[in-house]
């Protein structure tokens, strides 16, 4: 930890150091909303980022009229009450403002990983809430302002902004965001947080059993496995002129901690689960640099962005306390396993946005070009060491358990993306707009590794550390000539894919306030290695935007889309499988297994006929009342028999806001959701013929069955501002009820192989369900102009019943899970707060 | 039936309003500036029939003309309020018939024409009338770039920098295209009021602004700022933050940043715009990326790779399996394992059987392919594997 400490002093130092260069060089920092992800600036406590001892004014926006609206309709609000800023007294030039929050924050109830606790800290003990000030100089508009909240917290955040208004300015900023998974995690290992996680003595790698297992842990107490995403960084732009405008932005993440993963020994039935600890201690230091000129017949951006992900942990290794099922004795154990946890890569993208303005008309275009590099060195395909046996073959794991066994030392991954968009708008008459666009975007994977071991002349790797050939043979991962079908993935996939994208719009003024749209798209897609190569994305969207009624406005669109593509291939992998080896010998004299059931349909390449109808009205009750009513749906019909067939979703909202004085305003809102999709597939009997239609020996029809899941959410929320003389009332809830059913069908128990009655197979899941309540309250006191005392409290109810963790402990049946199952929970927070402010 | 619902305590205040939803500023203050305040303190208290404004100004008015006033006061000023006040009712009522605004834009366009022939009147005749608009506008940072440091004679002009040269304002405020109006009831084109603001704020983010989903729908940039008061902490939010902001529209989002399973934007630590630029961009759902992919290796830039061993549908699109604006499913997950997997998974081997709740942990026949985290328990590595023998992503 002092190393990581230390680093971060240096990163601070340099962001010291270039700001200081960059005070020479004159800035204009603000969030930018095309470059970057650092807009956010509040946290749970505060999640607007205001400052707390501002209170709305009741004189409102004018003096003239009590409510206004935006020009859809929307009632704005209140605007905060701000202080005059102070003159300094030993320099007139300077004035200045701050304000300061501080108290203490208490808890009762139980905190959730869930919820309360996982993106923020509201434990109990001394808060500084919220600081900051702003100054700036009149005479020479120069601005200093600075902001701290949740200070020495794990969602602390702090800003510092400086330069000359409408010039130059740079923003210094630190964000930290706490993730909280589960405070109740059963770890077996010792050395969380590292990439070498190791049973304790009285375990044996490979050779525990069940009992001693057991009795190690009941001795270990629950564990908490978090991380933190910490985040400072540099932003600062440059106006030289009223037309151009230079920006750079620097920033350096670390990320560090732990998060459950999943991590396996074995196959269903041999059990050999070990649910693991996974380290995070990962750097991306992003950087963008640019220029944008904004001419009033041309405008230019070009930028440039580069992202450096650095892992401390490449790999991560675990010892396997060897519980299995089902297997002979005397069977290969593997004593460790090892993955590969995500490599260091780097991303650099150069992007240039053009706009030209003409008589009647407008030209944009965009042209990007990216790379993403991965040049790792790998590991060797297994940590172990031993003999297992693949159908015809003893494989001797001392010749895979070194690099010297890999056809390259290094990834050598790489990825190159270019991006093209053209625009060519034109009216030709003062009503109607035309608009030509055409999009092409290209995905290039030129990664290229081959699994070839040099040391023994063999394709193939060893799976799960050898963990899998002891179960099944065949599925060693070594190809084996002489063996039928032995059909081993040997190469990488380079999936690559080209899109070109033709769109043609038709818009269309009624009148000033009502317009109408006809969009056209025809997108053509073309995969590489993929089921269907080619593909056509048609698309027609019809819009219409009304503001013409003064009591409402209206905003509506339907689209319908089909896509349609080639002849469905099912196995397009063949290229990368030893069955593109000389000599590879099918598993059938008529040819070879199937890959997968043939008339299945991956739901990301397969035809599907789209509907999208979006709506969105508000209506003006009265000069201080609101009624807004959206919703939209989107209907999914997949042209399968098997696999996804048909995601249909559906949304409503409702909210009503009502101003009731200029001291007091009242929302409510309701919005429900749903979301169902059907699938169906047929559980396949093991390789019984090269058939691969459903009906054959191998995918027989009793054995197909069907599944539907059915989300349906509702949440209700309501919320009440209102001031007495001095004090200032807010409260808010929000209540969130969830409930997904997972129900299935099956045309016999041949579907899950006879190994369950159907009574107690069933025909649903439990309900999957999440509660929901959140009440903040907040009471502000302004005891004088300056000073203020607010108290405050918060009830956050959760409880989620999930069926994926009925009845789970640490051990099933022999597999090792770490218990980290959804937390339920009731929290109760309050504080109580002074506040400082001029 | 507006004017109906509005009451009878703002009947005046509507009156003006309709007239006047234009801002002011907070600078040197005409010595008339009082009358204003006044005046604007009358309406507030509710006078009905702004009978104690219209008196106020008239008495006012009167002290000028008798010399009670100093030399600084030329009764000018008071002498428009007095004419508008006496007159706003006559005007607004002629005015607010419903569905009259088309018409009366229509009508109006000669007015517009000749705004070639208006004059800027500068901030001070602006805040006489709009003194509350100017204290609050003076916090902001429009306020702080026009008064502290122009950069040319357009921010020099301070309110009428957005709103246009106030002459014809002055001369006759109730007429509806006498200003720039931002509002509901603004007789301006939605083109035209944006143009005022991209004047300044045009290329940069917003260079695919025009025609952009935002803008074909005839979004108006005052509908999600509102550069006359401090809403939000930054940019001049509509409301107090950016996901506040767009969530006037987007409540299907915000409805689902209340699932279960979400990022932490109702926590304050995202906003929208840290993946959408609402400016406009090259994509439909106005990302800030040229790619849905793009946009998520921007926090999660570990599962950028390029792997060795890649998943197809995970390089092609994020969105396959995950639900970025919240989910009743762990990781955002569109929907549960082990469904999500067998909708595209059929090979011979173990993933196509069906899983029942006799699987689950308390069941007859607990599964490790159903419990805890389904499929990915074995499966770790799902959105790329760097290892050899991570081709079926179990390393």
């Amino acid at each position: 930890m002092k190393g990581k400490r230390c680093r971060r002093t240096l990163f601070f130092r340099a962001l010291l150091a270039s700001t200081s260069a960059l005070l020479i060089l004159p800035l204009n920092a603000r969030a930018d909303s095309a470059v970057g992800a650092e807009t956010a600036t509040g946290n749970a406590f505060n999640p607007t980022g205001q400052i707390f001892s501002l209170q709305p004014d009741p004189l409102g926006l004018s003096a003239l009229y009590e409510n206004s609206r935006s020009p859809t309709g929307l009632l704005y609000l209140r605007p905060l009450s701000l202080p005059e800023m102070v003159q300094s007294s030993s320099d007139p030039d300077w004035w200045s403002s701050a304000w300061a929050e501080a108290g203490y924050l208490g808890n009762a109830g139980r905190m959730g990983a869930s919820g309360s606790l996982q993106y923020s800290d509201l434990k109990t003990g001394f808060l500084l809430s919220s600081a900051g000030f702003l100054a700036e100089n009149r005479k020479t508009a120069f601005y200093v302002s600075g902001e701290a909240q949740e200070v020495a917290r794990d969602d602390q955040s702090y800003r510092l902004t400086f330069g000359k208004y409408g010039l130059y300015g740079a923003t210094l900023f630190y964000d930290s965001i706490p993730h909280v998974f589960t405070t109740q995690a059963t770890v077996l290992w010792n050395g969380i947080g590292t990439g070498r996680l190791t049973l304790p003595s009285e375990l044996t790698p490979g050779a525990s059993t069940t009992p001693q297992v057991q009795a190690a842990l009941s001795t270990i107490m629950p564990t908490v496995l978090s991380l933190k995403r910490e985040k400072a960084g540099l932003t600062a732009t440059y106006t030289p002129t009223d037309d151009s405008e230079v920006f750079l932005r620097v920033t350096n993440e670390w990320r560090d901690g732990t998060r459950p993963i999943g991590g396996t020994f074995g196959y269903p039935g041999m059990a050999g689960e070990t649910e693991i600890v996974e380290p995070i201690h990962y750097r991306t230091l992003d950087l963008a640099a640019g220029a944008r000129f904004k001419g009033e017949e041309l405008q230019w951006n070009l930028t440039y962005a580069g992202s450096f992900f650095r892992n401390d942990v490449p790999a991560l290794v675990w010892d396997n306390p060897g519980l299995t099922l089902n297997l002979p004795p005397g069977s290969f154990v593997p004593t460790q396993g090892r993955m590969a946890l995500p490599p260091d890569n780097e991303y650099h993208a150069l992007k240039g946005d053009l706009a030209w303005a003409f008589t009647d008309g407008r030209f944009a275009a965009n042209a990007s070009y990216s790379k993403m590099l991965q040049d790792a060195s790998l590991i060797a395909p297994t940590i172990d060491s031993g003999i297992i046996h693949g159908v015809s073959t003893a494989i001797d794991l001392n010749n895979w358990n070194t690099v010297a066994a890999l056809s390259q030392r290094t990834a050598n991954a790489e990825i190159n993306t270019f991006n093209a968009f053209a625009q060519l708008q034109f009216n030709p008459t003062s009503d109607l707009l035309v608009d030509f666009e055409v999009r092409d975007r290209n995905q290039d994977n030129r990664t290229n590794y081959v699994a070839f071991n040099p040391l023994t002349g063999q394709y193939g790797y060893i799976a799960i550390d050898g963990g899998l050939a002891p179960f099944i043979p065949r599925l060693s991962g070594i190809y084996e000539p002489a063996v039928p079908g032995s059909r081993v993935q040997i190469r990488n996939i380079p999936f690559s894919t080209d899109t070109l994208d033709l769109t043609a719009k038709a818009s269309y003024r009624l009148d000033n306030r009502d317009r109408i749209e006809l969009t056209y798209t025809d997108k053509l897609v073309h995969r590489t290695d993929r089921e269907v190569p080619n593909a056509q994305d048609n698309r027609v969207t019809l819009q219409y935007a009304s503001r013409a009624h003064e009591w409402g406005t209206f905003r509506l669109s339907y689209q319908f889309a089909i896509l349609d593509g080639d002849d469905y291939n099912s196995f397009p992998y063949g290229a990368f499988n030893s069955t593109s080896l000389p000599g590879y010998v099918p598993r059938f004299a008529a040819g070879d297994a199937p890959f997968t059931l043939g008339p299945l349909r991956k739901y990301d390449v397969a035809n599907r006929t789209e509907h999208v109808g979006k709506a969105q009205t508000n209506f003006m009750l009265s000069d201080k009342v609101d009624f807004q009513l959206t919703g939209d749906f989107k209907l999914d019909d997949y042209d399968a028999d098997y696999g996804l067939k048909r995601a249909d979703t559906y949304d409503l909202n409702a909210e009503l806001n009502y101003q009731i004085s200029r001291t007091t305003t009242a929302n409510v809102y309701y919005s429900f959701q749903s979301h169902s999709r059907d699938m169906a597939n047929i559980n396949p009997r093991g390789p019984q013929s090269p058939s691969d239609a459903a009906g054959s020996p191998t995918y027989p029809l009793a054995n197909a069955w069907g599944g539907a899941a059915d989300d349906r959410n509702h949440v209700i929320g309501a919320g009440v501002n209102h001031r007495i003389g001095d004090v200032t009332i807010d409260l808010n809830y929000t209540y969130t009820h969830s409930t997904s059913a997972l129900s299935y069908f099956y045309a016999s128990t041949g579907a899950f192989f006879n190994a369950l009655t159907p009574a107690q197979a069933g025909t649903a899941f439990p309900d999957s369900t999440f509660d929901h309540h959140l009440l903040e309250t907040s009471v502000l006191w302004k005891y004088t102009e300056k000073l203020g005392i607010r108290a405050y409290y918060r009830l956050e109810y959760a409880h989620i019943d999930d069926f994926h963790y009925a009845g789970l402990t640490n051990l099933v049946a022999n597999n090792l899970f770490l218990g980290a199952i959804p937390e339920n929970y009731t929290a109760h927070v309050f504080g109580l707060f002074f506040q400082y402010s001029y | 039936m507006l004017l109906s619902l509005a009451g009878a305590a703002f009947l005046a205040a509507g009156f003006v309003a309709e007239a006047h939803e234009i801002s002011g500023v907070r600078g040197d203050c005409s010595p008339d500036c009082g009358l204003a305040m006044e005046i604007g303190a009358y309406l507030k208290n509710g006078d009905a029939n702004a009978s104690g404004a219209i008196s106020f100004a008239d008495s006012h008015l009167s002290e000028v003309h008798r010399g009670v006033k100093g030399p600084a006061h030329d009764g000018s000023l008071a002498q428009e309020i007095v004419d508008y006040l006496h007159g706003t009712a006559a005007a607004s009522k002629a005015k607010l018939a419903p569905n009259e605004g088309v018409k009366l834009a229509a009508a109006a366009v000669p007015a517009a024409q000749s705004q070639d022939q208006r004059e800027y009147v500068g901030q001070p005749r602006c805040v006489a009338c709009h003194a509350q608009e100017g204290q609050n506008w003076a916090h902001t940072i429009h306020a702080k770039v026009f008064g502290l440091n122009p950069r040319n004679a357009l921010e020099s002009a301070g309110c009428e920098a957005c709103h246009g040269p106030g002459s014809v304002h002055v001369q006759n405020p109730a007429q509806p295209l006498s200003i720039i109006r931002f509002s509901k009831r603004s007789q301006i084109p939605i083109a035209q009021q944006n143009a005022q603001c991209l004047n300044c704020h045009r290329g940069g983010q917003r260079i695919f602004w025009p025609n952009s989903v935002h803008e074909s729908r005839d979004l108006a940039c005052s509908d999600c700022h509102n550069p006359m008061a401090n809403f939000s902490a930054r940019g001049l939010q509509a409301r107090a933050s950016i996901n506040e902001t767009c969530f006037q529209c987007h409540k299907t989002q915000r409805a689902q940043f209340t699932r279960r399973s979400h990022m932490p934007l109702l926590e304050g630590k995202i906003t929208c715009a840290d993946c959408h630029n609402p400016h406009g961009s090259t994509t439909e759902p106005l990302l800030k990326a040229d790619s849905v992919n793009d946009v998520c290796f921007t926090c999660h830039a570990e599962k950028r790779g390029p792997f060795l061993f890649e998943h197809a549908p995970v390089r092609d699109n994020c969105l396959n399996c995950h639900s970025p604006h919240g989910s009743n499913n762990e990781k955002l997950l569109v929907t549960a394992r082990p469904i999500l997997c067998q909708s595209c998974h059929a090979q011979n081997g173990h993933p196509a059987e069906l899983l029942t709740r006799g699987y689950l942990a308390n069941g007859p026949l607990p599964d490790v392919r159903l419990i805890n985290r389904s499929c990915s328990n074995c499966h770790a590595q799902i959105h790329g594997s760097n290892s050899p023998s991570g081709s079926r992503f179990e390393r």
